[in-house]
């Protein structure tokens, strides 16, 4: 007998198998659209891979046992966001407190190893990636989400709004604001 | 009539956006209508224009692809593994989880009445005589005590915090993160504040012993440095 895969569409359709008891397709749907999403919100709050993924992991367990009652008051995009955060924010508390207990520093940064597309500037375009990713983080926690949801993840600022809680022209300032600061710093760099 | 001009500030707000070409048609047009009017936004965008250029290559989607590969696969195996809240209240899982739970709350119990205990006597008996032995603890968290005394007790090292699979399973994650939470937010705020300086040591003399080497003279020290140079370790 062949089996169709069920190719769901949306966010309402996701939910709806979950709750009808087809939980293994659901489930698999739900983590595919979602996981790059989640895993790049985690690893800018915690910026160390193996954490990221442990969090992405955590997030959508922690969703899965809550997505039947999900009210669907805000997309699942939203909802994962703040369980993102959330669960990204715990973990660094933890893990400053770790750090203190032992004795030792906190793990050091994870950098993202982008893929180089020739090998003739691979270091340079290293480097200037780090570089980028380093301003980005240096960012205050606002202005670096808002720029990431918006650059990265290509969200409208009322999708934006409705995670962070934050009003579109508040927001907007911010995407200003953070483009101009990352623009100066990568600027100074290159210059160097 | 003539085409509405925009703000200094709404040339702002709109300036990333432009830059990133993710303008409407509309709002598009009505930018660069305004932008004579504002020649250092001019300036500042091709600037941006020029550096954001640089970073176009970097493949975001292609590098998170391949780093979430395997996490469906992941959770759905975690998931699957992982039993639902209500199963513990089949009677096995209702006895674990109440021994869990008091085995908890001893935990805590025990950690926060070491903490804040001022001292501890120990009758000591040695040759036939009985010795009242005083030590004294300073609290872990007091605004009253000096920055230099407030101790962290060093069994709190011990202390894992019920974050694993086996004790999700048994309690309900809410307690578990609230416990966490709680002594997470206090210690925090200590380190924040710097009240936390040193840590105890399991035994009285060895805080001595460290409390003595910060006291020694140069002199000294370099005579404990010499004398090691003929210690085999």
């Amino acid at each position: 007998m062949i089996q169709l895969a069920i190719n769901l569409k949306t966010d309402r359709e996701i939910i709806d198998e979950y709750t009808r008891g087809n939980v293994e397709q659901a489930t698999n749907e739900f983590v595919r659209r979602y996981k790059n999403f989640v895993y790049l919100v985690a690893f800018r709050y915690v910026r160390n891979y193996d954490d990221a993924e442990d969090i992405t992991q955590e997030v959508f367990i922690d969703a899965l046992r809550k997505l039947k009652d999900f009210r669907r008051e805000s997309s699942l995009k939203t909802w994962l966001y703040r369980i993102a955060v959330n669960k990204a924010k715990n973990h660094l508390r933890k893990q400053r407190l770790i750090s203190l207990v032992r004795f030792s520093r906190p793990e050091e940064d994870d950098e993202m190893d982008f893929p180089d597309h020739s090998q003739s500037n691979k270091l340079e375009r290293k480097e200037l990636e780090e570089k980028f990713l380093e301003v980005l983080a240096s960012l205050p926690e606002k202005q670096r989400e808002v720029f990431s949801l918006r650059y990265f993840d290509n969200l409208s600022f009322n999708e934006i709004s409705e995670m962070l809680g934050t009003s579109v022209g508040g927001l907007k300032a911010n995407y200003f604001h953070a483009v101009r600061k990352i623009a100066n710093e990568m600027k100074k760099y290159l210059e160097e | 009539m003539g085409k509405k001009q925009l703000t200094r500030k709404e040339m702002e707000e709109m300036l990333p956006d432009y830059i990133f070409r993710r303008l409407s048609k509309e709002d598009c047009e009505a930018f660069e209508g305004s932008l004579p009017n504002f020649p250092d936004l001019a300036v500042e965008i091709e600037e941006v224009r020029k550096i954001f250029s640089k970073l176009e290559n970097m493949d975001i989607d292609g590098y998170l692809e391949r780093k979430t590969r395997n996490i469906p696969v992941k959770v759905a195996n975690r998931f699957t593994k992982r039993k639902s809240p209500l199963e513990i209240f089949s009677l096995k899982g209702f006895v674990t989880a109440v021994a869990g739970f008091g085995v908890i709350i001893i935990a805590l119990s025990i950690f926060l009445s070491k903490s804040f205990r001022n001292e501890i006597r120990l009758n000591e008996s040695t040759n036939g005589f009985v010795r009242d032995v005083r030590i004294e603890k300073t609290p872990l968290i007091s605004p009253e005590i000096p920055d230099s005394l407030v101790e962290f007790s060093s069994s709190f090292y011990g202390f894992d915090f019920p974050v694993g699979d086996g004790y999700i399973n048994i309690l309900d994650e809410k307690i578990t993160e609230d416990l966490t939470e709680l002594v997470n937010e206090d210690l925090v705020k200590l380190v924040d504040s710097k009240h936390l300086i040193h840590f105890s040591f399991e035994k009285q003399s060895e805080l001595e012993l460290i409390q003595n080497l910060e006291r020694i003279n140069e002199k000294e020290f370099q005579q404990i440095i010499k004398e090691l140079k003929n210690v085999e370790i």
